[in-house]
């Protein structure tokens, strides 16, 4: 059995939570058991594995284990659930919320879901100056799953969180977090009571320990050895490298092993996963996405724990099944040139602006078209910037910015050219994705990514990072000599199938589920 | 060049200085060049090595170097050196001299044993303004100045400043207040050839002082580091190519019980990143090189070299027999600073255990207090409280131990841990059995179960005592153990031991390859190329 030891699978979930997901299902296909473990509590953890078609049985989440509530159908607790009855209290419904009156005082204000199944979402308990002193969370299955109590005094300021309780379907408190008043005045977790169902209770200080015992639970559950892998670094990682079980144990990195990200040279391990020689040890293999990435931690930890590579993109067998589109093809647009990323400081899309603006100066016919939104991290900064680069160099009636797709395959399929000018990457899935479709490449050859995609020659050309003048011309030579365009596209075709599901699946299966056995 | 890094030369030596200047010793007599290396200036500190049989110059304190005060004649300074052309009123006070202007005392010289030690300077008001202090070779090292307030009260150290011989200013610290004392927030260097450095702390100052040293000396020089806390950082930041050594001298671990799961203590071992840049780890005994390697899976070569050897005349000295009449009878011995980690409470009452048997047994326990612990006066209760006050002593520090574990006849060892403890192989090799916990680590090293004494499951106290009793009782026992004793000392010899600095350190080609990254190490040697500039030596530099 493996585990994907993961935070949350929300409807944000982020790239890692798409790649453990995309995993899952790769080793469904090849009949090795997995589940994604989460250990955010949620009161609709059961929305989330509907809303990534998952089944419920591919995902436990630490509070649905202990509450025993894994296998509940959803069923949204009603009003009429709550106890409270009509003869005793009078309710009011005001847009997503029902107060409740004990003759003429408020007394309680159900907080129902906004969606169309309704129901009961959490309910407070008001003192005599309506003051919330207590709140019931109520679980989509059906079951109150937590109560928060809040510590209160005269002085309207003094309101933390004292305790919060967690029940099993039940009602047996399970869990209880016991809070301090904190220096900012809100209330800072102090420690942790674990009850299980045999009765047996443990103190528990941290959200590490916590995590720890649901590990070595999992782990006693099955007989045999299972294997976790932690997609997450810090107290995931920790508990895993720390707990007390006969298991595999494997950390899987998914961004830069170093920080800050812009400066390599100086940087020091991002993650005390690796950083800490005693964490560290007790893991008992490593998984980055490309192979120069798994070279340098191998090298710079200097360990004797392995570092091994597997690619975090695939390209799907549909995809890889697709008809070519000929390069020459009359649905390409000659000379398209894209950029798929944000215009973002780390994507430095001026380079790619810079490149184009020069080759263009020989090959007239040249267009470049950048998807990808702004950032507001930035308040849009790098956008007006990269705008008013094109502006100055009178490029506006060739370089576009085209904002979100969501039909990039489209995209690709028109295009006959990529450049990537990024600063680092984790991956660089969009080239992996162009050459899916056929697109050749002219990228920087920065951490991480492009050196593992590209090959040189072959499906592009990787020039040293900053160089925009060779990568412009290197769009001129291949924009000039149209065999070798359609060779390199040729090549991309090719390259993507080293990224089919079965050759994926081969890396896993030999980097890491063969070699992991202890 | 060998550079074995540690903190400061006191005249209170540790185990671990005792390991280091028995290690220059043998390097020394064995033509191999070393250099002890210290951070932390003293104004005796050429004193205290000679206490310590060290030569001053095998010694290259950082201050030292960075004022050119190598190699120095010693000289003699005396109250005349500050009164001869004072225009002051010099009234002596015992080893005070107070100089008057009028009325108003303008400077106070203290002296010791004729020596010139200090020259305090006050201004109108009587506030102390700056303190000269003279280092014992002779010449003006060092001055203090105050930073003053109306309020006498609020006077505090602000600046010292470092001197060479010739009075330039070598070193400069600036002090900040700070929680009612003060803290270094900026170190100066400046050599003589006007090369200055300005750095946050005394750590980076070491640093570029280690650069200095190796440079001097070619670069690729190797650097042990003895004191970890102290030493370990500045020398794995050293930006020139050297070998790098780290060197425990005791637990690596938290919990002296758990070694395997408690806590790293060190940061040298316990951060990937300066663990990576390590060249070799040595630990004193084989099982924490054992533990070591299971415990941090590093690529970093882990070995073991004994901390302690017997010189080879020691092992040619006639042996003393149990019954000789110099060897007093019933005599015990601990060999331990008074700290918690020497658990002494352990032997004490162990030892009162069995002399309630044996009455004519009697305790003698040498080591100095460490400042502040507290531990010497609960030792000394414990004593009182249970009427020990004839039978067991406490001895302090001593130079001469020889005549000790010589007229010994028992060495007792209650230690939490220890990293290869000395004292039980001086005395194995003088004939005197042991008794030990069996701590983490060493005892178990170093004593032949059965044979130079005995392993005592560690805090099986009752044990002990029965040991003890029944050793001390039975004469052909006792002797076989000194037999024992005197020839396990052996497998310590001088020769054994500089075999095992030769296979493991002086001969092993893997130290040859630095660093790990072959880029880095591109890098570095490109930047020393050019860094032949950066760093210049002193003109008296090794």
């Amino acid at each position: 059995m493996y585990y994907f030891l993961d935070e949350n699978l929300s409807k944000f979930a982020s790239g890692i939570e798409h790649a453990v997901m995309n995993r899952q299902r790769l080793f469904k296909k090849n009949g090795v058991e997995s589940k994604i473990i989460t250990v955010n509590y949620s009161t609709n953890v059961v929305d989330h594995v509907a809303y990534w078609h998952l089944q419920h049985t591919d995902l436990i989440n630490l509070y649905d284990y202990f509450a025993e509530s894994s296998d509940l159908p959803e069923a949204r607790t009603t009003l009429s659930k709550l106890g409270y009855q009509t003869k005793d209290y009078r309710f009011e419904a005001d847009g997503d919320q029902v107060k409740i009156f004990s003759t003429t005082s408020l007394v309680m204000i159900a907080h129902l879901f906004a969606d169309e199944q309704g129901g009961v979402y959490s309910l407070d308990f008001l003192d005599a100056k309506q003051r919330v002193i207590r709140t019931d969370y109520y679980d989509t299955r059906g079951y109150r799953s937590m109560s928060q109590y809040f510590a209160k005094a005269d002085n309207a300021q003094e309101n933390w969180v004292v305790l919060e309780q967690f029940f099993t379907v039940a009602g047996r408190i399970f869990l209880e977090k016991y809070y301090i008043r904190g220096d900012n005045g809100a209330g800072k977790l102090n420690h942790m009571r674990l009850t299980l169902k045999t009765g047996q209770s443990y103190m528990l200080e941290n959200k590490t320990a916590l995590y720890r015992s649901f590990i070595e639970q999992l782990a006693l559950d099955l007989p045999g050895t299972v294997t976790f892998i932690a997609d997450r670094q810090g107290e995931l990682s920790r508990a895993m490298a720390f707990s007390q079980v006969p298991a595999r144990k494997i950390l899987c990195i998914h961004n830069l092993h170093y920080a800050p990200y812009d400066d390599p040279k100086h940087a020091h391990l991002a993650y005390d996963a690796l950083a800490k020689t005693d964490e560290l040890s007790r893991v008992d293999m490593i998984i980055a996405s490309t192979p120069q990435q798994a070279a340098d931690i191998q090298r710079r930890i200097y360990s004797q724990v392995p570092v091994v590579s597997v690619p975090v993109g695939m390209v799907s067998d549909s995809l890889i099944q697709q008809p070519q589109v000929p390069i020459a093809a009359p649905t390409r647009h000659q000379g398209k040139i894209v950029a798929v990323a944000r215009l973002f400081w780390q994507k430095n899309l001026a380079d790619a602006i810079r490149a184009f603006a020069i080759a263009r100066q020989t090959l007239p016919w040249l267009t470049f078209d950048i998807y990808g939104y702004g950032d507001a991290r930035d308040q849009y900064h790098e956008e007006k910037q990269l705008k008013k680069l094109v502006a100055e160099l009178h490029l506006q009636a060739c370089v576009s910015f085209l904002g979100h797709t969501n039909n990039i395959a489209a995209v690709y399929d028109h295009a006959q050219m990529m450049v990537l000018t990024s600063r680092f990457e984790g991956f660089a899935l969009a080239l992996l994705e162009a050459h899916a479709h056929g697109v050749p490449v002219v990228t920087y050859d920065i951490n991480y990514g492009p050196a593992s995609i590209v090959q040189a020659g072959q499906s592009g050309f990787l020039v040293a990072p900053g160089d925009y003048r060779q990568l412009a011309e290197k769009l001129v030579q291949v924009f000039s000599d149209q065999p070798l365009l359609a060779a390199l596209s040729q090549g991309a075709y090719q390259v993507a199938t080293r990224f089919s599901e079965a050759a994926i699946w081969q890396q896993w299966h030999h980097n890491v589920i063969q070699r992991s056995g202890k | 060049m060998y550079y074995f890094l540690n903190n400061t030369s006191n005249y209170l030596a540790s185990g671990i200085e005792h390991a280091e200047y028995q290690r220059l010793r043998l390097f020394k007599k064995h033509h191999t060049p070393a250099k002890i290396v210290t951070k932390t200036y003293q104004l005796n500190a050429a004193d205290h090595l000679r206490a310590n049989g060290v030569q001053p110059e095998d010694c290259i304190n950082m201050i030292d170097y960075f004022c050119d005060n190598l190699d120095l004649t010693p000289q003699v300074l005396t109250i005349r050196d500050v009164t001869q052309n004072s225009p002051f009123r010099v009234v002596k006070d015992g080893e005070i001299y107070r100089c008057y202007d009028q009325q108003r005392e303008l400077q106070r010289v203290w002296t010791k044993h004729n020596k010139l030690v200090a020259v305090d300077h006050f201004d109108g008001d009587h506030q102390q303004v700056r303190s000269d202090f003279y280092d014992s070779r002779g010449f003006k090292a060092k001055s203090a100045f105050y930073a003053t307030a109306d309020d006498a009260q609020a006077r505090r150290l602000t600046l010292e400043q470092y001197y060479a011989v010739n009075g330039r200013i070598g070193y400069e610290i600036s002090y900040r207040q700070r929680q009612g004392g003060v803290v270094a927030v900026n170190h100066r260097i400046q050599l003589a050839n006007g090369q200055t450095w300005s750095v946050l702390n005394s750590a980076h100052a070491f640093t570029i002082f280690l650069d200095c040293l190796n440079m001097a000396n070619g670069g690729e020089n190797v650097f042990i580091s003895d004191r970890s806390n102290v030493t370990n950082q500045p020398m794995i930041a050293m930006q020139t190519p050297a070998i790098k050594i780290e060197h425990f001298h005791n637990i690596h671990f938290a919990n002296y019980r758990d070694p395997m799961n408690s806590a790293l203590t060190y940061a040298s071992i316990s951060e990937t990143e300066r663990l990576a840049k390590t060249n070799l780890i040595i630990t004193p005994t084989v099982t924490q090189a054992d533990d070591m390697r299971m415990r941090l899976k590093t690529k970093v070569p882990i070995t073991n070299v004994p901390v302690g050897y017997v010189p080879a005349a020691r092992l040619s000295m006639p042996r003393r027999s149990m019954s000789d009449q110099r060897r007093i009878k019933g005599k015990v011995i601990a060999i331990a600073r008074l700290d918690a980690q020497k658990n002494l409470a352990e032997a004490i009452l162990a030892f009162e255990a069995a002399h309630t048997q044996l009455p004519w047994l009697t305790f003698d326990i040498y080591g100095y207090a460490d400042s502040g612990s507290g531990e010497e006066q609960k030792l000394r209760q414990l004593v009182h409280a249970n009427k020990l006050e004839d039978c067991v002593r406490f001895m302090g520090y001593t130079e001469d131990m020889q005549s000790v574990y010589q007229s010994a006849q028992l060495l007792l060892m209650t230690s939490r841990h220890e990293g290869a403890p000395l004292s039980l192989v001086e005395a194995a090799s003088y004939g005197v059995p042991q008794l030990a916990y069996d701590c983490f680590y060493g005892p178990a090293y170093i004593i032949a179960n059965g044979q130079s004494g005995y392993l005592v499951n560690y805090g099986d106290r009752a044990q002990l005592t029965a040991r003890i009793v029944t050793i001390m009782q039975d004469t052909q026992l006792l002797q076989r153990l000194s037999d024992g004793a005197y020839q396990r000392a052996k497998d310590f010899s001088e020769d054994a031991v500089w075999q095992q600095w030769q296979d493991k350190v002086i001969n092993n080609d893997q130290l040859k390859q630095l660093p790990p990254d072959p880029e880095q190490v591109a890098q570095v040697k490109a930047r020393v190329t050019f860094g032949k500039i950066d760093f210049v030596t002193p003109k008296s530099g090794a």
